[in-house]
């Protein structure tokens, strides 16, 4: 894949024709020239480097604080200089990072370490929200065709997932439950432990099913990655409602 | 201190944040350049609902032009993709710039389209897939066809300058 930042792939940037300083944004230059080819690969190896350091827990206090911070800029940059490419799981990426980074200023404030965990558990939650709603708004989703035809095209169908959406009624029915799914998983902050795993088991699947079939992997990882913050949520919710 | 200006920032982030899904704030989530405001309107774009190609002809004298050919970018599926599959954003890309250079013809703006990123992003791409020995002037399209009806002959979507 970083074969594409190179001459002739879809991400090279040339100094001299990529750009018109009329249209282009500031940042957009001034990424470009931090990230030009083949400095490129250097920010992307530092952010494997600082992943890896990251998982294995290597470093603590204020060196993970700047570790975080670090990656945290790694992806920002990877965002802007990656732009025509970008995912939800990007986003969603910058969002832990960025939430993380800031929860490691204060290691030892109970109250920032919980508003970080909320913090991601709502989002998690809204993101579902917002995509459900918003389906739910085109008349092709909610009859099933949109999903047909995603699941035909090159970029995001499967030979077998169509075949499974061929038939009209089977589609709708599909088509809705992903509508009723989504636009229902905010109850999962709300209906304590059992209504957490029930709507982060049926997520983990959706995912599952969307990274084997249309090839959204990232999805898998990083919504899964959020899925302990909204169980600490509900159980917090719980605690309060409930008193247990 | 510190905790307290901490939680206030994820208050004030996760408004904005709630503000920007609000059908009203679209021109919220387009200030969106560091990725840091999200955008959660999944799988809603009329665009995935098509197969997009990406086509360059040459062009040998005044308004005389080859056939189309696509201009490859291929998106691999490998079973292991559930690990890994960084080439699914090839054709990402290509439906992104696709939507900015459509965004800015709906604007009214076609002129100014090949002062964009997406166009010029396009253009360098076409221009170096280009085989050698090629006429020297060239035009680059987007066309889109129906994967539910691909009988039916793709449609242009987008058609570039002719460039050399």
């Amino acid at each position: 894949m970083i074969e594409r930042f190179a001459p002739g792939g879809f991400y090279y940037w040339h100094p001299d024709e990529t750009f018109d300083a009329r249209a282009v944004p500031l940042q957009q230059r001034v990424v470009a020239s931090l990230c030009a080819y083949p400095a490129v690969y250097g920010l992307i190896a530092m952010r494997c480097v600082l992943a890896l350091i990251l998982i294995f827990g290597l470093l603590t206090g204020w060196a993970e604080s700047l570790a975080l911070f670090l990656l945290l800029s790694l992806v920002v940059f990877v965002n802007v200089r990656v732009r025509y490419s970008m995912e939800g799981a990007d986003q969603l990426m910058g969002i832990l990072l960025g939430g993380l980074s800031l929860a490691s200023l204060a290691p030892g404030s109970g109250m920032v370490q919980n508003a970080c965990l909320w913090f991601i558990a709502i989002q998690s939650a809204m993101s579902y929200l917002t995509a459900g709603i918003s389906k739910s708004q085109i008349p092709a989703w909610r009859d099933g065709s949109y999903l047909m035809a995603v699941l035909r095209t090159n970029q995001y169908g499967h030979p077998l997932a169509a075949r499974s959406v061929r038939n009209t009624a089977m589609a709708r029915w599909l088509s809705r439950f992903i509508i009723a799914f989504e636009s229902t998983f905010p109850l999962a902050l709300f209906t304590g432990a059992p209504g957490a795993l029930f709507f982060c088991g049926l997520g983990g699947m959706f995912h599952l099913m969307n990274a084997y079939f249309m090839g959204l992997n990232v999805f898998f990882w990083t919504f899964l990655s959020t899925y302990p913050a909204v169980l600490h949520a509900a159980l917090q919710f719980q605690g309060w409602v409930f008193g247990r | 201190m510190l905790p307290y200006v901490i939680v206030a920032v994820f208050a004030v982030w996760l408004f904005v944040s709630l503000l920007a899904q609000l059908p009203a704030m679209k021109k919220l989530r387009s200030w969106n350049h560091f990725g840091l405001i999200p955008n959660w309107y999944f799988f809603t774009g009329r665009m995935l609902m098509f197969d997009l190609k990406l086509c360059c002809r040459d062009g040998s004298g005044p308004g005389s032009y080859s056939e189309w050919r696509e201009v490859p970018l291929p998106v691999p599926k490998p079973w292991w993709r559930i690990f890994w599959n960084p080439r699914r954003r090839l054709g990402k890309g290509l439906i992104d710039v696709t939507a900015e250079l459509l965004e800015v013809r709906r604007a009214g703006k076609r002129d100014l389209a090949p002062s964009t990123l997406a166009y010029r992003t396009t253009l360098w791409y076409v221009r170096s897939h280009r085989p050698p020995g090629a006429q020297r002037d060239f035009q680059f399209s987007i066309q889109s066809r129906n994967p539910v009806r691909p009988s039916e002959a793709p449609s242009i979507l987008f058609l570039s300058d002719v460039h050399r």
